[in-house]
């Protein structure tokens, strides 16, 4: 199994830098992006496996990019999950919505259970028979 | 349905309770209104029935109509009704005769409707009969006064008297009657067949027609005819009927009446009276069949031509300054040709003095013509000459003293005067004038009695004439709605209505009353009375003591309902008085009376409104201040917090929280308002509403900055309490650290948590009172939640050594509600009782379904809540003082959170409590949220 590339977007850079090395560590690649802008720059150039999206973002916001990311034909079959401080029911729906396949709220997760939930997705898209 | 099903009590008092919300409407109608089961037995009965019936409510519940008041009318009609109301589900409507708890019976109009149930069963029964009406009344007592009239008739004259019951057909004649038609009663049966064939051949047609006028109008009335007795001698009736008509006053039962053999009194008339007699019989039928005016005075002029065998008659109307005549109307015989005199006639007017018709009208009574072609004042000779007219004779109509008309009637052949036929015309003349001055003030008075009703019932006043002698009154219908007495009341005597007035005026006005009577003249003053029902009334009245023609005092009174008047009279004596106070108040005032007018408004309001006292006061407060709520649309007048006040009675506050309203200035800008508004109550009837309202528009900035600062600095303090949760994860998996030093890591996870746990409690805050938290209905089981939760608690109450127990609860309790607010809503509560109980002690809930609803109990033995905290509990960051020394960390949120969320999804929290004796918190939330619009919360 190819190793799997994910894309982080996350502007906090405490959180980013914790959370890319236990993914790292767990055996993923991981490309990180501080700002929507780039975010969205970076899934177009690097076709990450996977993106993990935080919502509140500089520069352009996370739903915007998640919606950018759907309608373009070259990452529109990218799986995002969104993963962010906002826990509001609307919020996530309307994530959802917009095409993410999950959404992780970060307060309410320990770090390891982020990892194993990247580790269920790109077992179960194994399973799938999807790449 | 001769078979009755009666109810055990206790599911008599089930199927009362149920139709409970359908029936508090029902008891300020005044018809009668009795709702029943699906067997008859009765469930509800209105003040109305009670009077209609004489039965009370608790005489009546339970019981089936039959056995109180029903089972007069045949076994089919109740058949029937039975039928159509519980078979066929259709309403039913019938004249039904009824007896009251006294005996006394009673026609009434009966309407029952079924209620279906939801599988289409009739499950309810309406039934409603509605009160005589004072027109009914009228007409009652007119039938009775006429029965008295023919009573005395007969007395005085020795006349024949006729019952017709139309119900059965069957015909009574009095021993007088058969004595009039020459036979005995043993010969012939007193039918309707038997007595038209003793009349006039001839006549017969007029007389059935008379009778189905009678029973068509009701209207006594008087005909005269001829009959054949069987020695073949011809005798001249005159009959006097009336006609008796039942309880509904829909239909005819009865007709009775007097006849009077006018024979004899005719036998000494000679042939040539004949005529007269003849024309005025005609002339009197002609009045008799009275339609209109025009095709009266047609018949009239036929009918002079024909009987006395005349060519032609011509009507001349007098104009208003009595100085003109002009032709309006003439009747010629077919046979006649009348060349262009008539023509002439039409195009003539003729002054005061000319011709016959002027000749008439100066000298006011009838005037004779042998030839009109030799006469020196008639004008048109010539041309009467042309159509050959020679004899004419002409009369007037007199009117209130006044020639209103003339008629002339012209023959062919020269005719001497006859002064017989001159004197019956000028009696003719006067009749005509009578007749038709009678029928326009008839139509006058009945207009005027029509305004003065619809006055009455528009202004709440009545009027009474009381005849002193005869010591009786009759009541306008207002009187009766005035005292809340129902107008079915047989008869309300002036001792009665005295007794309505409060002891403490009664002398009074009973004092002034005999004076009045002594000395004539008019009063006017004003007396409170005490209805049935207890409620105090004030009432302004007019008395007039006047004598009428026959010498008889009779007083005279208006009396109107001014309770409303005078309070709002005294309100703003009261105002005055407080003015001071009212206009210090900074919140505005608005208060309106029951025809929602502005009765007053302080400076607070005007100036919030933008509108002077003088342009509000005493028009209504809605058509003028607008309100909107927050998507700008206008809310309907029936739906503004102030009118559902007025009409319903109720108290409506709204808090900032749910703020839904903005009063529109007169400039057109808004201002969002927090409201109170409340009924004005006085001797337990509303008599206005007032609104208490205040600009919010300052604590609602302020509530907003602080709800976004709320938003915000939960979203920045959760990202590095989460960066440092998650560093500690890091550190605590990975790097060698020593056992301290794990204990320590520990701890700051575990302080991570609880501030973390804090910050979302403070945004839950922050959305629950911004009101952008959306519910979001989902079906699940509530039993299995709190079964959760004891699991999860589990380590927290072994610790401290509590007892939980979770008991009286169903299996599986299904609900749609929000999940994550159920849960918040059970985990505050849990945790509390928790934190609150005694070690050692006891913590024991609760679910049970109730009507639409589940009631949630916790109840710990533990610190208890002081009285003095009781009223604070749900405050935002209050803590009690005992709570506090236990729990010092405590936000002070909990609580206030649970509460927003409960009434959020439509529930109800309380709680009982005394300080160090626990405290039981009750829930009590909707098994199925639904979204209403509710706005406010009725307090």
């Amino acid at each position: 199994m190819a190793t799997k590339k994910i894309l982080l977007i996350e502007d906090d850079e405490i959180l980013s830098r914790v959370m890319a090395e236990e993914l790292i560590e767990a055996g993923f690649e991981v490309s990180k992006a501080y700002d929507g802008e780039s975010g969205l720059e970076m899934a177009r150039s690097k076709k990450p496996d996977a993106v993990f999206l935080d919502l509140l973002l500089p520069k352009k916001s996370g739903f915007e990019v998640l919606k950018e990311l759907k309608s373009a034909p070259g990452t529109n079959a990218i799986p995002v999950i969104i993963i962010s401080m906002l826990g509001a029911d609307e919020d996530i729906k309307k994530g959802l919505q917009l095409g993410a396949i999950d959404y992780i709220v970060k307060s309410q997760h320990a770090l390891t259970e982020i990892v194993e939930k990247a580790k269920e997705f790109f077992s179960s898209e194994q399973a799938l028979g999807k790449k | 349905m001769s078979q009755r099903f009666y109810l055990t009590s206790k599911e008599l008092k089930r199927r009362v309770k149920k139709i409970e919300p359908l029936t508090a409407s029902f008891e300020i109608i005044n018809d009668h209104i009795i709702i029943t089961d699906e067997n008859g037995n009765i469930l509800y009965a209105n003040k109305a029935a009670e009077f209609s019936t004489g039965y009370s409510k608790q005489e009546m519940i339970g019981k089936n109509p039959g056995d109180l008041w029903g089972g007069k009318m045949p076994k089919s009609f109740y058949e029937k009704m039975w039928r159509t109301i519980k078979f066929n589900k259709k309403p039913f409507i019938g004249s039904v005769l009824n007896i009251r708890k006294n005996g006394q019976e009673y026609w009434q109009e009966l309407r029952i409707s079924p209620i279906l149930n939801k599988k289409g069963e009739a499950e309810f029964f309406i039934g409603i009969e509605p009160e005589i009406t004072a027109p009914d009344r009228i007409k009652t007592s007119l039938i009775k006064e006429s029965e008295q009239h023919l009573a005395r008739a007969q007395y005085i004259s020795r006349v024949g008297s006729l019952e017709w019951d139309l119900v059965k057909n069957k015909m009574y004649w009095s021993a007088e009657l058969y004595d009039i038609l020459g036979i005995s009663s043993k010969q012939v049966k007193s039918t309707q067949e038997n007595f038209l064939k003793f009349v006039y051949p001839e006549d017969r047609k007029y007389l059935l027609k008379f009778f189905e006028e009678l029973k068509e109008d009701f209207q006594s009335r008087e005909i005269v005819f001829r009959i054949i007795k069987q020695t073949g001698e011809e005798l001249i009736l005159h009959a006097r009927l009336s006609v008796i008509v039942n309880g509904n006053q829909k239909e005819a039962i009865k007709i009775v009446g007097v006849i009077q053999d006018i024979t004899e009194r005719k036998q000494f008339e000679e042939s040539q009276y004949e005529l007269r007699r003849k024309l005025q019989y005609s002339i009197s039928s002609i009045l008799a069949e009275f339609k209109s005016i025009e095709e009266t005075e047609e018949k009239i002029l036929q009918n002079f031509t024909e009987i006395l065998d005349y060519e032609l008659a011509q009507l001349w109307i007098v104009n208003e300054k009595e100085n003109e005549l002009k032709m309006s109307l003439f009747w010629k015989r077919p046979s006649f040709n009348p060349k262009n005199f008539i023509k002439i006639s039409q195009k003539t007017i003729f002054s005061i003095g000319i011709g016959l018709p002027g000749r008439i009208l100066r000298l006011k009574e009838p005037s004779w013509i042998s030839d009109i072609t030799r006469d020196p004042n008639f004008p048109r000779f010539r041309h009467a000459k042309v159509a050959d007219l020679h004899g004419a004779f002409g009369f007037p109509i007199i009117k209130n003293n006044k020639v209103a008309a003339i008629i002339e009637v012209f023959s062919a052949r020269i005719i001497s005067p006859d002064q017989d036929l001159l004197n019956t015309v000028k009696i003719i003349g006067e009749q005509i004038g009578n007749f038709i001055s009678q029928k326009e003030l008839d139509n006058k008075i009945r207009e005027s009695e029509m305004y003065l009703f619809k006055a009455e019932e528009i202004a709440h006043f009545g009027h009474f004439i009381w005849s002193i002698e005869k010591n009786k009154t009759e009541w306008s219908s207002e009187i009766y709605k005035i005292l809340d007495l129902s107008s079915q009341r047989p008869y309300l005597s002036f001792e009665e209505f005295l007794n309505f007035i409060v002891p403490e005026d009664r002398s009074t006005i009973v004092s002034s009353i005999k004076k009045l009577i002594k000395k004539k003249g008019s009063q006017m003053g004003f007396f409170s009375i005490l209805k049935n029902n207890g409620q105090k009334r004030q009432l302004q009245f007019w008395i007039n003591a006047v004598e009428d023609l026959k010498k008889e005092i009779k007083l005279i009174g208006v009396i109107q309902d001014v309770t409303e008047q005078k309070i709002t009279q005294e309100f703003l004596e009261s105002k005055t008085k407080n003015e001071t106070i009212l206009f210090s108040i900074s919140d505005g005032i608005v208060a309106i009376g029951l025809d929602e007018k502005v009765i007053f408004i302080n400076r607070a309001a005007e100036n919030a409104l933008g509108w002077k006292t003088n342009e509000l006061f005493g028009k209504k407060f809605t058509d003028i201040v607008r309100i909107q709520d927050s998507s700008g649309a206008d809310i309907p007048t029936d739906q503004r917090p102030i009118i559902i006040a007025l009409r319903r009675g109720i108290s409506i506050a709204t808090s900032t929280e749910s703020l839904s309203y903005y009063f529109i200035r007169k400039d057109g800008t808004k201002f969002p308002i927090s409201v109170t508004v409340a009924p004005l109550i006085l001797n337990n009837a509303i008599i206005g509403a007032m609104t208490v309202f205040r600009d919010v528009s300052k604590e609602i900035e302020i509530n907003r900055v602080r709800n976004e600062f709320i938003a915000f600095a939960s979203h920045q303090l959760r990202t590095p309490l989460t960066a440092i949760s998650w560093i500690a994860e890091v550190l605590l998996k990975k790097e060698k650290i020593s056992d301290k030093g794990q204990v320590y890591l520990n701890d700051i996870r575990l302080s991570i948590r609880r501030l973390s746990e804090l910050v979302d409690l403070f945004l839950t805050v922050s959305r629950l009172e911004s009101g952008k938290m959306p519910i979001q209905p989902e079906t699940f089981d509530i039993v299995k939640i709190i079964q959760f939760f004891l699991e999860e608690y589990e380590p927290l109450y072994v610790q401290k050594n509590i007892n939980f127990i979770f008991k009286d609860y169903p299996e599986k309790l299904n609900v749609i509600l929000d999940q994550n607010m159920a849960r918040n809503i059970l985990i505050s509560l849990i945790s509390n009782a928790i934190d609150y109980a005694y070690p050692g002690g006891e913590v024991v809930l609760s679910l049970k379904k109730q009507n639409g609803t589940f009631l949630f109990q916790i109840k710990d033995s533990g610190i208890g809540i002081a009285k003095e905290d009781q009223g604070h509990i749900f405050e935002r960051f209050y803590r009690a003082p005992n709570a506090r020394l236990i729990k010092p960390s405590g936000s002070g949120l909990g609580l206030f959170m649970v509460k927003e969320t409960v009434e959020l999804l439509g529930g109800k929290i309380w709680f009982e409590s005394e300080e160090n004796k626990g405290a039981t918190f009750f829930v009590q939330l909707p098994l199925r949220f639904e979204n209403k619009n509710g706005k406010m919360d009725n307090k």
